[in-house]
């Protein structure tokens, strides 16, 4: 305690530039935190896409100008086209979703039913667990895989219960098992993009979502209970294995007459560009105020103990040993990189917490406790090298000299 | 009782060595108050940082209440320095910005012995010792140089030393405010206290029972 009020004593006097430092810091580090979530984020989207099943295949977007304006016909125009290609040769499936809305422990979260190629396409998005086995038709509970936040303390082989709003708002309660999950960050496919420019990151999204399979019980089942919509109006369709170029070309030129599609290297190439575009740009203020404070750590640190050599040549007098000195100017500089990373910290955690609650949307990025390494790691290199220059004017500058300096003054 | 002998001190100086103090043999009794005296540049810093126990010696032996001074790591001098020395210097030698308080408080900080309490209390009875209880809460900055080394007596006496080192004690004060300083000493010599004092001034010499002359490093 007499120890830590002497420190305090003494570092009080270097209050407010230490509490300028910690701000920015801080700040740098949090901000470093997001670009490097973004590209975790885009990273792992391209870990998901990158299989051989999208490796050969195009991302189609319908026309939108071509569609009817009533929903159900345009349901009936997108569904035409989707039946159309995959009444080609050398088209393996076309990979796609239908989706609906649901309740689980009073939030609402999203339903999905993937048939045989959504699963191929999206293989690597299950951690844990199985994607569907072939139901009888006597089994009452459907298969699911989940996937979300909300669903964290649900284990393998357990059975959940959520509500399904039918179409008068009635709501029924079904019980599904649970055979496989998909563990943070939660990627779940996502066809909502429609664009030239459509990178891995477009695909995915992070939600709490229930995955069914699509057969015929299921559908018969969820049918009766909930509205189910299709996927917007895009989707893979995938090529077999020894679809020839004359085979594609057929394809695509269909896709070029009812709306626009997309190559799997046009995609890996449209991320490449928003790595380097849109993350290395974002990255460059983080970078510049980490060096910033960086610089100004070390000019702290070696001002600070310049200025603070008589008053150590004070404590040598009174009995402190020249380590323990050391170690007072040691603890006032590391202290401010100390409490930036425990903001840091602090601020991976809320923010993982408000994920699990539901509380905060998620927002493409990627923040979980590894972040956190970043934040130890940037620690431990700052506290060492601001400390050189100190640790040098400290050892050249003995009390001895010190105390015969002053007197000459 | 410090106890030296043959102590020998050089310094590098480019290529060459200076030989600084040559065989010095001492002893300094408890009780005794004793002026070293000599011209500037004769080694009379030298032997008080030496004592002190802020320099190294290369020969010799230095024992401070029998215990052999040489060997010995720098916490364990510190700890030494901390329980058996008392430090008064020419130019105070004291926190400007902290309160007195503090500044007398200061070698406590780095002994276990007492708790916070414990220690503003020593504090106090220091300074009441000193004359200056009331200046106890007021900044050293605001001080006379006279009150400043009345403060820097109480640090110097809180932990109770077997000495007191006073290098130059009134080299920064006027003659009246020496006098008080010097009457101080004495008083704390009456009471027992070993005192060794390190001037160039014969008037100050003349305070103490025993004088000894340092000149080109060598007693004489």
């Amino acid at each position: 305690m007499k120890r830590l009020h002497l420190f305090f004593s003494s570092f009080s006097q270097n209050l407010f530039s230490s509490l300028m430092l910690v701000v920015i810091t801080s700040v740098a580090l949090i901000s470093v935190q997001n670009v490097v979530g973004q590209y975790r984020y885009i990273n792992h989207s391209k870990y998901i896409i990158d299989n051989e099943y999208l490796k050969n295949s195009d991302y189609f977007m319908v026309d939108i100008s071509s569609l009817p304006l009533e929903y159900d016909k345009q349901l009936e125009y997108s569904n035409n086209i989707r039946e159309n290609l995959s009444a080609f040769d050398g088209v393996e499936g076309i990979a796609y979703t239908q989706n609906s809305t649901a309740v689980y422990r009073s939030t609402n979260i999203n339903l999905s039913m993937y048939n045989e190629s959504m699963r191929k396409a999206f293989q690597k998005q299950l951690s844990e667990g199985e994607w569907f086995q072939s139901q009888t038709e006597t089994d009452d509970i459907p298969n699911v895989v989940i996937c979300g936040a909300i669903f964290d303390d649900i284990s393998i082989n357990s059975n959940i219960t959520i509500k399904l709003y039918g179409n008068n708002h009635e709501i029924t309660e079904q019980t599904v098992h649970v055979i496989g999950k998909i563990a943070y960050p939660y990627l779940s496919a996502d066809y909502n993009t429609i664009s030239e420019d459509v990178s891995a990151q477009n695909f995915l999204v992070q939600a709490n979502i229930v995955i069914f399979d699509d057969n015929k019980q299921t559908r018969d089942l969820l049918d009766k209970h909930t509205i189910l919509s299709s996927l917007s109006f895009s989707y893979f369709v995938l090529y077999k294995t020894d679809c020839t170029p004359s085979q594609k070309e057929k394809v695509r030129d269909y896709m070029d007459s009812t709306g626009s599609y997309a190559e799997y290297d046009k995609i890996l190439h449209n991320t490449e560009k928003e790595v380097k575009e849109n993350i290395v740009k974002e990255m460059i203020t983080p970078i510049f105020l980490l060096i910033i404070s960086t610089v100004l750590l070390i000019s702290i640190a070696t001002l600070n103990t310049y200025k603070k050599l008589r008053e150590h040549t004070i404590y040598y007098l009174c009995g402190c040993s020249r380590k323990i000195s050391f170690g007072y100017l040691f603890c006032e500089i590391s202290i401010i990189t100390l409490v930036a990373t425990l903001i840091n910290i602090v601020y991976v955690s809320y923010t993982i917490s408000l994920y699990k609650s539901g509380q905060m949307g998620y927002n493409k990025s990627i923040v979980d406790y590894n972040n956190i390494f970043l934040s130890i790691a940037y620690c431990i290199f700052t506290v060492l090298i601001t400390m050189i220059l100190p640790f040098l004017v400290y050892r050249k500058n003995t009390p001895i000299e010190i105390y015969r300096r002053n007197r000459h003054d | 009782m410090i106890e030296i002998s043959k102590l020998n001190k050089y310094y590098q100086i480019g290529n060459s060595k200076f030989h600084a103090l040559k065989d010095i043999d001492l002893d300094i009794k408890d009780g005794e108050m004793l002026a070293v005296t000599g011209k500037s540049g004769a080694g009379k810093s030298t032997l008080m940082n030496i004592i002190g126990l802020l320099d190294s010696y290369d020969s010799g032996s230095l024992k401070i209440d029998g215990v052999e001074a040489s060997g010995l790591r720098d916490s364990r001098l510190a700890k030494l320095r901390n329980q058996k020395i008392g430090f008064v210097m020419q130019d105070f030698s004291l926190l400007e910005h902290k309160s007195v308080l503090m500044n007398v408080m200061l070698p406590l900080y780095f002994n276990n012995k007492y708790n916070f309490r414990e220690m503003k209390k020593l504090a106090m009875d220091a300074l009441k010792k000193v004359g200056i209880t009331e200046q106890a809460s007021k900044k050293v900055n605001q001080l006379s140089g006279g009150q400043k080394q009345r403060v820097a007596v109480a640090r110097a006496i809180i932990n109770e030393p077997s000495f007191i080192l006073a290098d130059e004690p009134t080299g920064a004060l006027d003659t009246q405010t020496s006098a008080e300083i010097m009457a101080l000493f004495k008083n704390l010599n009456d009471d027992g206290k070993t005192i060794i004092i390190i001037t160039h001034d014969m008037n100050i010499a003349d305070f103490c029972q025993r004088k000894i002359e340092i000149s080109d490093g060598r007693l004489i």
